[in-house]
């Protein structure tokens, strides 16, 4: 189902062999640019919000373009024509390319593609009664300042069944030790019977 | 538009032929409808074919033509009213099997998904954020710089935060965003009673 699209690039993320469900948006021209248009604003959002919520079919056909720009981006840097030419080309809002380059290539040098990730979210907002038809992605770029969407780590040290389990393990611990010692002492029982009254 | 009145109103008068022909109407009784195909291999002739073709009994004529399509059985209540109104109105009521319990809040959501609680409480922040920041502005000088993000009551590390821009926010920071960069969020009481 999945297919790694092998590019000049070498695109280090997973892309769809095709597009799923993305309507054409045609423009009045009927050449089914609109849709084009539209990818290039997701793309111009996803470099100014960092994040950014669309349904499953856009996130998955956009996600190989932001792929491909930002590792353009690192590959060549900005003195490269071909790079600028396709930086000009997606970011609608044009301050966003010093952003691309003083930013994000800075922070993804530390990073490994791909440079996006994809978090599902309910496919029923607040306020809804009934659920969406379409699954909602939030995509957002590595390494954002923004609070983490990532559920944090449970902190279940103090639950009940885990006290029991430490307590346990402790026990065990110090059966084995003072079973060790008794072996110790047995071998050599008259000469050091003091050090075995420190365990 | 016009054509689906004009439709009905066909549909309606071969309804009333039927009702003066048949006797009645009744939805689930097989309708039989004989189609004459015109083929006769008896019939050489027009001439002939009148004399030798005796007025046929309905039974006898099935034999000849064809049987279209008809409804069978009587589609039952739900059926009908599907047919009629869609499922959509029911899907809201069906029941779900793909929820799990968030850890962390309690609250319901799809196995696949964040939990809708938490990522709420996360977007409001980030739209905070995004508003402290004027992130709309075309600034390319403002753009081209990483961002730190601060709350009330916090020194930032002078080594870690140099040649960024930083975000001052107005409130105090949120438990849950903690940072690992920054000073700590658990005062040191808490984190002594933590030890012990
Ligand atoms: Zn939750």
């Amino acid at each position: 189902m999945y297919n790694k699209l092998t590019l000049a690039g070498g695109l280090r993320a997973r892309v769809r062999p095709m597009n799923l469900n993305v309507e054409p948006h045609n423009l009045p021209d009927q050449t089914g640019a609109g849709r084009l248009t539209v990818l290039r604003q997701l793309v111009t959002g996803l470099f100014r919000y960092e994040r950014l919520e669309m349904n499953e079919s856009k996130a998955f056909e956009m996600q190989g373009y932001a792929e491909l720009l930002l590792q353009e981006a690192m590959r060549y840097g900005p003195k490269h024509k071909p790079t600028m030419e396709l930086m000009d080309f997606w970011m609608l809002e044009k301050d966003l390319i010093h952003r691309v380059f003083k930013v994000y290539v800075p922070r993804f040098a530390r990073f490994e593609a791909p440079y996006t990730k994809l978090w599902y979210v309910p496919s029923r907002p607040e306020g809804r009664q009934s659920y969406m038809s379409h699954k909602r992605i939030l995509m957002e770029l590595k390494g954002n300042p923004y609070p983490p969407v990532e559920p944090r780590h449970l902190d279940n040290k103090s639950s009940l069944a885990n006290i029991l389990l430490a307590e346990a393990k402790r026990d065990y611990v110090r059966q084995k030790i003072r079973a060790q010692a008794e072996v110790h002492q047995g071998t050599s029982v008259s000469d050091e019977e003091p050090t075995s009254t420190g365990i | 538009m016009f054509s689906l009145r004009i439709t009905n109103a066909v549909r309606r008068v071969q309804e009333l032929v039927d009702i003066f022909l048949i006797g009645g109407r009744y939805p689930g009784f097989p309708q039989l409808v004989v189609a004459d195909t015109g083929y006769h291999p008896s019939a050489s002739s027009p001439a002939t074919q009148a004399t030798t073709e005796p007025e046929q009994s309905f039974l006898e004529s099935l034999k000849d033509g064809l049987l279209w399509a008809v409804p069978k059985k009587r589609s039952s209540v739900e059926r009908r009213l599907k047919k009629q109104f869609g499922s959509s109105y029911m899907d809201p009521y069906k029941l779900r099997t793909d929820l799990i319990v968030c850890l962390h809040c309690g609250h319901y959501h799809e196995a696949h998904s964040l939990c809708g609680h938490c990522y709420q409480k996360v977007k409001a922040e980030t739209k905070l954020i995004h508003d402290t920041m004027d992130i709309t502005a075309r600034d390319a000088e403002l753009q081209s710089q990483e961002v730190v993000v601060v709350y009330e009551g916090e020194n930032p590390d002078p080594v870690t935060t140099h040649g960024k821009r930083i975000v001052e926010v107005p409130k105090k920071r949120p438990l849950w965003f903690n940072s690992v960069l920054l000073t700590k969020v658990l005062p040191k009481g808490g984190a002594a009673n933590d030890q012990s």
